[in-house]
């Protein structure tokens, strides 16, 4: 409490500080992924067995890999792949579990039943155990990783949209709505959801760091993203045999997700104290 | 005689009670609230009519059924000659607005996430009955009447006071252009001095639109500033019902008359005797056998513990259901 008093005195509590910080550094993260050669001119996937194993220097400021490769080159060209499963891992089950949440608690009785119950059966399970499981039937590809987390992460969406449209459905604005002659799915998507949404889509910003995870898991298991392909968890898992007396190649990736979990987690804050805020300033 | 426009008969509403998995396995009846039970009253065009009961005696779910809010146990709802419990769900949505109601609380009747603009104009769009060109000036009309400004259209729910949004309210309500208004404790969340604003406000529109209103509140003073008739329910059933002056200077049922005298009053002359009703509310689930009131009415019997008395016409316009009946014969 106290630390909190001593910073909210330099701090104004009205300025979103964690918005304007997570976004500056998704920027920087978002810059790397559309324009990777302004950061670096190496090629992520050029060999030179000449200086492999190099440790960080200003010529290579993250080192190089066992093959040569410019680590940071690769970092860099990472954030693409990663990001990009981020969102698409996240983007489906965010769009579907609402859905189904939505319906779940709207229309209650055996269809609300019949969904939890398939829900929790998912709950029972690990999410990266169910994921793994997925994906040793499918195969192993990049597209499959995709499937998997969205088979196994809808539930997650649809727990927090049914628990809020539960509360959301028995009030005063609703049932004067429902006297008004609109059709349900009015009442659900232009009443309902829009006072619901709010705790997924904020789970979702960091949702997309979970998936990130999940995917870098994979790839270290040599589940997911195929090498040569420089993806950071799989980057993390090249470099583990030589973890000893090569560090950076493990620890500076790690760093890059760390990176972007931080920008995520600070972004999906902002975000939240924004959609609380009804009006009132 | 004028005509009927709303007219209940019979009407049950019940809800079950959640029972556990030991009470499913033991086998244990299915056991319910009743929270309506067997309730029939009319209501003519154009009255007032106030609907008055302890809290928890069903007020509100009779009014919420009548809307079919709730989906309603048994009897017959006529509205301006249709059967309300009859009508499938495509036809009711297209009905339904001829009947609105007014909510008890003003913060949570209204979604947050709506200016007033969107909320009026979204009723009158999925209606259809306004061509587009003329829905801001439907929009205006309607907040005139309930004494807003064109202000108030672009602005949200939070930006309002407690009276503010009972206006907006009402103003939601009115845009259809409803026949019937069903206003469920619409100022028991205001301040006493919003009260009056609100109360003189529904009277005011009820004379000018000409609108027939069921007006439910637990404050007899304000039911009888507003009503023509007024209804007495005790737990689920109509114990009393007739011309508002006459009900509130002769009541024939003693719980009518025990709920007048515990009403205070400001009146310097009047002896100051506090009237207190002994007892609690019976609980709605095991309701007392005989007369539901005789647990704590003075003048209960051998006969009111095991005789349900029936709601007889004492009068055209004037029943009650009580074997000791005051006024006139008096207490036995």
């Amino acid at each position: 409490m106290k630390t909190k008093t001593i910073l909210s005195k330099k701090l104004r509590p009205d300025r979103p500080y964690a918005l304007i910080i997570g976004g500056v550094m998704l920027a920087i993260v978002l810059l790397m992924t559309f324009f990777p050669s302004l950061f670096t001119s190496y090629d992520p996937l050029e060999q030179n067995f000449a200086i492999a194993l190099k440790p960080p220097s200003a010529e290579h400021i993250f080192g190089t890999d066992n093959y040569g490769r410019d680590l940071f080159t690769r970092v860099v060209y990472g954030a693409r792949v990663d990001l990009k499963i981020g969102f698409l891992a996240m983007i489906v089950p965010l769009f579907v579990g609402s859905f189904i949440g939505l319906v779940a608690g709207w229309f209650g009785g055996w269809v609300d039943a019949l969904l939890m119950r398939i829900q929790d059966i998912m709950t029972a399970f690990p999410f990266t155990i169910l994921v793994i499981a997925i994906i040793s039937i499918l195969g192993r590809s990049e597209s499959n990783v995709y499937i998997a987390i969205w088979l196994v992460g809808w539930k997650d969406y649809t727990k927090l949209v049914r628990s809020e449209v539960l509360i959301e459905k028995n009030s005063e604005y609703i049932q004067a709505v429902r006297s008004l002659g609109f059709s349900d799915l009015r009442i659900m998507f232009r009443h309902i959801l829009p006072n619901t949404i709010n705790s997924a889509v904020v789970y979702a910003v960091s949702d997309v760091m979970l998936c990130m995870l999940v995917a870098a898991s994979l790839s270290f298991l040599g589940l997911g993203v195929q090498p040569p392909v420089p993806e950071w968890g799989a980057i993390i898992s090249e470099g583990r045999p030589f973890i000893l007396n090569a560090w950076w190649i493990c620890a500076l990736p790690g760093l890059a997700l760390a990176f972007t979990g931080t920008s995520l987690s600070l972004l999906g804050e902002g975000i939240s104290h924004i959609l609380t805020n009804d009006g009132r300033k | 005689m004028s005509e009927v426009l709303l007219s209940v008969e019979n009407m049950v509403k019940q809800f079950p009670i959640k029972q556990t998995m030991f009470d499913v396995i033991a086998r244990k009846p299915k056991r319910y609230v009743r929270a309506v039970d067997d309730v029939s009253f009319q209501v003519q065009k154009g009255e007032t009519v106030g609907l008055v009961g302890e809290s928890g005696c069903g007020k509100s779910t009779l009014a919420k059924t009548i809307c079919r809010l709730h989906s309603p146990d048994g009897g017959k709802v006529v509205f301006d000659g249709m059967d309300m419990f009859g009508l499938r769900s495509d036809e009711l949505r297209r009905v339904r607005y001829k009947m609105q109601m007014v909510f008890q609380d003003p913060y949570s009747s209204l979604n947050p996430r709506m200016t007033v603009r969107q909320m009026l104009t979204e009723i009158l769009s999925v209606h259809k009955l306004c061509p587009k060109e003329e829905r801001t000036a439907r929009e205006l009309e309607v907040l005139d009447m309930v004494g807003m400004g064109e202000n108030a259209l672009d602005r949200y729910p939070s930006q309002f006071s407690g009276g503010q949004r009972q206006r907006i309210n009402i103003a939601r309500a009115l845009i259809m252009k409803p026949d019937m208004l069903i206003a469920d404790e619409p100022v028991s969340a205001l301040d006493v001095s919003i009260q009056a604003q609100i109360i003189n406000l529904l009277i005011d529109l009820k004379n000018e639109l000409d609108l027939t209103m069921l007006f439910i509140s637990h404050d007899l003073r304000v039911v009888k500033y507003i009503s023509d008739r007024v209804v007495v329910m005790y737990l689920g059933r109509i114990v009393e019902m007739g011309e508002t002056e006459e009900l509130y200077e002769s009541p024939c049922h003693p719980y009518t008359d025990i709920l007048l005298k515990a009403a205070p009053e400001v009146d310097p002359d009047s002896d100051g005797g506090e009237y207190v009703i002994h007892g609690e509310t019976p609980s709605p689930i095991d309701i007392p056998g005989g007369c539901r009131f005789h647990p704590r009415c003075p003048y209960a019997d051998e006969k009111c513990k095991t005789v349900e008395p029936p709601l007889v016409e004492l009068w055209p316009g004037r029943c009650v259901a009580c074997h000791h009946r005051l006024g006139g014969q008096g207490p036995a």
